[in-house]
């Protein structure tokens, strides 16, 4: 008993140091916090959903019209659903664009703090002999991300006001009446997705600033 | 007892009944300080999840008949939950998390115009039970995805750990 004792006590050093090495693993993923670069990138893909929401929303209202004189109710269940899409799922590009204007400089000097201590050398280069280029099109992100938060708003309660006025009777003659709601609503969803685009094209640049030459080349 | 030794005696009983005094103040100082221990936060942590899927049930079972108070107050009480739980966040974990943090605040902000958003589609003419139909989807999926963006964020900046 005490020889096989003895044996599986044998194995006892391998396995407790085994355990140590899994327990520190752990703890390093749990601190894996998202990179700069990670970050940026969850926001890029966060404009591109929104562009695709605010056109989703404007195609369906260009519908709304175009069906008037026909059976405008199926258009109207269809831009009724697209206007609650874009309520719930934009949140989270605008809680960015909010959080971006509350937090002002410091959002930026997060990003910079966190690509300052970059375990990567190359982006850690970069974004020093960049940092001048990454302020300026950090700045126009902020102030396209302010034109966004301020004109989104206003489009959404012109979307919601248009599905709460025609929700009893969606029909020719009731569209007619809220032309000009649809106007102004069209026009401003365009505001909003021009201003989104803007802050796409210089999230690009900000990711070609912090790629490797190669990386920029084969891209 | 002769003067000085009297005066010795009090000295010293005052010296013993401020220090006392100074430590319960030190070890006590609620309700001023939350305290920041990894067990506070779990717990804050814990509230603020349960109270969003409290606030997503709510979004199950109210009418539009007596629902709007009872979703606004769940939704309140999700506010101060987690008002409660940035409270026990250290200076690292606010500064580290800055920009998350701010998000859901952010988001927060954002979710709560739904109410207002209801109220305006009534008062335009929609009908209430339609009207209140949609707050209770927005809320609902808002909600989880709020909560899943703090599931998030608490991981990230290591809560309780």
């Amino acid at each position: 008993m005490f020889i096989r004792l003895h044996r599986s006590l044998r194995w006892f050093p391998a396995i407790a140091l085994a355990a140590v090495l899994l327990g520190c693993a752990s703890t390093e993923t749990a601190s894996k916090a998202p990179t700069p670069q990670q970050d940026a990138r969850e926001y890029r893909e966060l404009v591109v959903s929104g562009i695709g929401l605010v056109d989703a929303a404007l195609r369906a209202l260009d519908n709304l019209s175009a069906q008037a004189n026909r059976d405008p109710r199926p258009a109207y269940e269809a831009f009724a659903q697209a206007v609650q899409r874009l309520e719930v799922d934009s949140i989270k590009v605008r809680e960015h664009t909010q959080a971006m204007r509350t937090r002002g400089d410091a959002y930026f000097e997060h990003w910079q703090e966190w690509l300052a201590g970059s375990s990567n050398e190359g982006v850690r280069e970069r974004a020093a002999q960049h940092q001048e280029e990454l302020k300026q099109s950090f700045e126009a992100v902020r102030a396209a991300a302010q034109q966004v938060r301020e004109e989104f708003r206003p489009f959404l309660t012109d979307l919601q006001k248009l599905c709460a006025v025609l929700d009893e009777a969606p029909t020719l003659a009731h569209i007619n009446s809220q032309k000009s709601l649809i106007l102004a609503a069209d026009e401003k969803g365009k505001q909003v997705q021009e201003n989104l685009e803007r802050i796409l094209a210089e999230m690009n640049t900000m990711s070609a600033l912090l790629r490797a030459p190669d990386a920029t080349a084969k891209h | 007892m002769h003067k000085p030794a009297q005066l010795t005696v009090l000295a010293l009983l005052s010296c013993l009944i401020t220090t006392s005094v100074l430590r319960v103040r030190a070890q006590y100082p609620w309700p001023y300080v939350v305290p920041t221990n990894p067990m506070a936060q779990n717990n804050a942590m814990n509230l603020v999840q349960n109270q969003v899927r409290l606030c997503q049930n709510s979004t199950r079972a109210a009418s539009y008949m007596n629902g709007y108070a009872m979703l606004s107050q769940q939704f309140q009480e999700v506010r101060n939950q987690y008002g409660g739980f940035k409270g026990t966040l250290t200076p690292w974990q606010t500064g580290y998390g800055g920009n998350r943090l701010a998000d859901l605040d952010a988001g927060l902000d954002i979710i709560a115009e739904a109410f207002t958003d209801y109220q305006a589609a009534v008062a335009n003419g929609q009908s209430a039970s339609r009207a209140f139909n949609n707050l209770k989807q927005v809320l609902n999926q808002a909600m989880g995805a709020w909560g899943q963006e703090f599931k998030q964020v608490c991981y990230q900046i290591r809560v309780g750990q």
